[in-house]
């Protein structure tokens, strides 16, 4: 059932809008078992992604999202998984996302400070939180479908799996019902 | 000219029922032949159990442009993810057509253990309740047997696959013979406990009654809780027929399995009025092939032996082969699922698990048993259980940074979950036929289903919903929300019913003794011989029938009938 949870997280449907030529290409390539190829956004793009992954998730005891490879993971989803809807309403958010910085210090996302960052953050899940609130039935926010994507990828991570959770492959034994300690942490589902 | 070979049986399928009918019939003694449409399958390099997220390239979440195009029905479930879903047929190759607005999903394995490498693995006995509802209400014929006929099969079974679960006493659901059982956790013993009081022993949440190994059995290991069983389990601690049946009959020395045949009708001999064997097809190399045996065995599947029959029609059984009823691809079956509720249990906070139990709770049927319901017949039953959010909540709650990356790393509040399966009644009109116009990558004509759920099936499903929110809410359950799934037929994978057994050869397909009524050496034991599909899942019933089934032809080969 959490799958189906992801599953409708990362879906939804309609237009090619808002891509360029390299970008649309890159939908129709193909092979076998693939790593995520990076070809798909420019470099702009990728900073800026970045960016938002780690102000999301960032670095603290343990490795943040940028370290745990969430970038790449983005990359692939957005370029090979997305249906052309999906993918529309990220690249436009995407888009926003410096827009507003722009406006806001006149300098891109990325290079700007940390402060800055967490108040264009702040508005963008403001909007997306009225518009989940107004109950009107549209595909999630720009806001909730990239932290969706940042959240899927960091916990399928190795790092995000091994050492932000707690990892069992091999537990031995089930026990329903143990205290919880200091060191308890979520367990690793395995997917 | 065609090449033969001569067995004492041919059993055609190596899943759940093909196993026991290999290991039977080889264990008493008859040189086998299992004919497997699928390739063959080696845990060693076929099983993913230790592939992790992060080695896959969706990290778990499929491929969703490739599956579209070459699973876009078998992705419908759960298991086919991007780690199991080699385990599923390709749709591409293995085509059936409904009608427009009338979805039928048939989820299907093609390979030696068939579905029992990717089953949910549980397993419950039918009652008396359920052997005697058709004769009750008078849907569908009566069953020619009682539950006092199949309880030594159950037994028989039980003892060999391992059924690990907690001995509850009640009638409408027998006791196995039980392994320890899994421990329920603190909000299902929570949930219990409180049901026990509220509805007065009425309304039993026990633990899932599951094939899975709870201590070393029969040269297979315990379950090490790793959790994730559809991927494979190199330990064979749940049962499979790869794990458990196929090798059993093959240390007998008496059974041939061949992979990659694709058995394309049953012969049958006018002169003795006997099926001489079964035409194959040579999945690799499209070579056809005749194999001739004493007895033949379907365990094709519900669905696919009845295909096989439905293909084997003759001057004899215009048809399909042994259909001098005509009940033959009628009366199908599955059971629907997903009406239910959840909610949340405060109050433990302090305490955890350890572990992946690969095993949820049950609560058995609880209508219709004394009294009758005004708006359904029959019954239905819960699974489901309770665990503690883990990090996906994070999509439901404010915020970004390090204090909320941190507080994703511990557990969330616990969540409970119940999640009905509903019994479908018996009709004429749920059908299987040969498609006249397609063919499927053999040359085999395909089925054409059609099957929809009744008014009766969806009372049903809208009462699981308020009965599941009441427990809830008995329970102390906060924010207790009801739901009620559209799942088209199908999507339970537990179809059924296309050749049933019954007591009157003008009705049934099948007797007693899952043998065919016009064709003595001929029996069906997977699920097209189910006459009723009561709620429970069935694969437990399958075994226990084919294993009656076997003793039952080898004693009549003894006395001289076969
Ligand atoms: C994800 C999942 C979860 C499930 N969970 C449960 C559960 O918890 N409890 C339960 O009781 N049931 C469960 N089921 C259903 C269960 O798997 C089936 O009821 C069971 O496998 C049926 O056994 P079978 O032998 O009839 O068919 P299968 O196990 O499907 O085996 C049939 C075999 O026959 C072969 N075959 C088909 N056609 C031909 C042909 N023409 N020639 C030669 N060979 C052929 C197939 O390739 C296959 O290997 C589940 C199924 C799935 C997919
Ligand atoms: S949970 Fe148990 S039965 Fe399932 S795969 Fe792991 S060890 Fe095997």
């Amino acid at each position: 059932m959490d799958r189906r949870h992801l599953f409708h997280l990362l879906g939804a449907s309609a237009a090619l809008a808002g891509l360029n030529p390299s970008q649309l290409a890159a939908l129709f390539e193909s092979g076998g078992p693939r790593k995520p190829s990076r070809a798909f956004f420019t470099t702009e793009q990728r900073e800026t992604i970045d960016a938002l992954c780690e102000v999301i998730i960032p670095t603290t005891d343990t490795p943040g999202a940028v370290t745990a490879g969430v970038p790449e993971f983005i990359e692939l989803i957005v370029a090979e998984w997305y249906n052309a809807d999906d993918r529309a309403r990220f690249m436009r958010g995407l888009a926003q996302v410096d827009e507003r910085t722009q406006a806001l210090t006149g300098i891109q996302f990325a290079q700007s400070g940390e402060d800055t960052q967490a108040v264009i953050l702040s508005g963008l899940e403001a909007e997306s939180r009225a518009r989940i609130a107004s109950g009107e039935d549209t595909p999630s926010p720009f806001f909730q479908q990239f932290r969706g994507l940042v959240l899927s990828g960091y916990y399928s991570s190795e790092i995000g799996l091994r050492e932000e959770l707690l990892y069992q492959p091999i537990p031995g034994r089930f026990d329903g019902c143990v205290d919880v300690s200091e060191v308890t942490r979520s367990v690793s589902d395995g997917d | 000219m065609v090449k033969q070979e001569r067995y004492d049986a041919i059993v055609v399928g190596s899943g759940i029922t093909g196993g026991w009918a290999a290991k039977e019939l080889t264990e008493r003694g008859l040189r086998t032949l299992v004919l497997e449409a699928g390739r063959s399958i080696d845990p060693e390099n076929d099983y993913v159990m230790t592939t992790q997220p992060w080695e896959l390239p969706f990290r778990g979440r499929r491929d969703r442009i490739r599956q579209e195009r070459e699973r876009p029905i078998q992705r419908e479930c759960y298991a086919c993810d991007e780690w199991s879903e080699k385990f599923f047929v390709r749709d591409d190759q293995n085509p059936y057509t409904t009608e427009d607005g009338k979805p039928f999903l048939w989820i299907r394995s093609r390979q030696v253990g068939g579905r029992s490498i990717v089953w949910g693995r549980q397993v419950y006995r039918l009652s008396d309740l359920d052997f005697e509802a058709n004769a009750r209400d008078g849907f569908g014929v009566d069953w020619p047997i009682r539950y006092a006929d199949i309880e030594p099969w159950y037994d028989h079974v039980e003892r060999f696959i391992g059924v690990s679960g907690q001995a509850e006493g009640l009638a409408q659901l027998p006791d196995s013979r039980f392994l320890p059982p899994m421990n329920l956790n603190c909000a299902e013993q929570h949930v219990r406990d409180s049901l026990m009081s509220h509805f007065g022993g009425e309304r039993v949440l026990t633990i899932g009654r599951c094939a899975i190994l709870t201590a070393n059995h029969g040269g297979r290991r315990a379950c090490h809780y790793c959790g994730t069983c559809e991927r494979g389990c190199t330990t064979h601690s749940y049962f499979s027929s790869l794990a458990a049946t196929l090798p059993a009959a093959a240390l007998t020395g008496r059974m041939t399995l061949r992979p990659h045949s694709v058995v394309h009708s049953v012969i049958y001999d006018p002169a003795s009025g006997r099926a001489s064997g079964v035409r194959v097809i040579d999945a690799e190399t499209q070579e056809t092939l005749e194999f001739h045996g004493r007895l033949v065995f379907l365990c094709a599947s519900a669905l696919e032996s009845t295909r096989i029959l439905l293909h084997s029609a003759s001057e004899r059984w215009p048809d399909g082969l042994a259909n001098s009823s005509g009940q033959l691809g009628h009366n199908l079956m599955d059971h629907t699922m997903g009406g239910g509720a959840q909610g949340y249990i405060s109050g433990m906070d302090d305490k955890w698990i350890y572990g992946r139990r690969p095993n949820g709770i049950y609560l058995p049927r609880f209508r219709n048993i004394s009294d009758q319901h005004p708006d359904f017949l029959r019954g239905y039953a819960y699974q489901g259980g309770g665990s503690r959010l883990s990090w996906e909540r994070g999509n439901d709650m404010p915020g970004f940074g390090a204090d909320f990356k941190h507080a994703l790393r511990s557990p969330g509040p616990w969540r409970f979950r119940f999640y009905g399966f509903g019994e479908c009644l018996p009709r004429e009109s749920n059908q299987v036929a040969l498609d006249p116009d397609r063919v499927d990558a053999w040359g085999i004509p395909v089925l054409n289903i059609q099957c929809e759920w009744s008014d009766n099936e969806r009372a049903a499903l809208n009462d699981m919903s308020i009965q599941a929110a009441e427990m809830l809410e008995a329970a102390g359950a906060s924010e207790v929300s009801t739901f009620i799934e559209d799942n088209p037929p199908g999507l339970t994978i537990h179809e059924m019913g296309t050749a049933r057994m019954g007591r009157d050869p003008a009705t049934s397909v099948l007797n007693g003794w899952n043998q065919s009524w016009d064709i003595p050496n001929l029996f069906v034991t997977d699920g097209a011989c189910m006459t009723s599909s009561a709620n429970q899942n069935p694969s437990l019933t399958y075994m226990a029938l084919t294993a009656r089934a076997v003793d039952y032809a080898v004693k009549q080969i003894a006395d001289g009938e076969l």
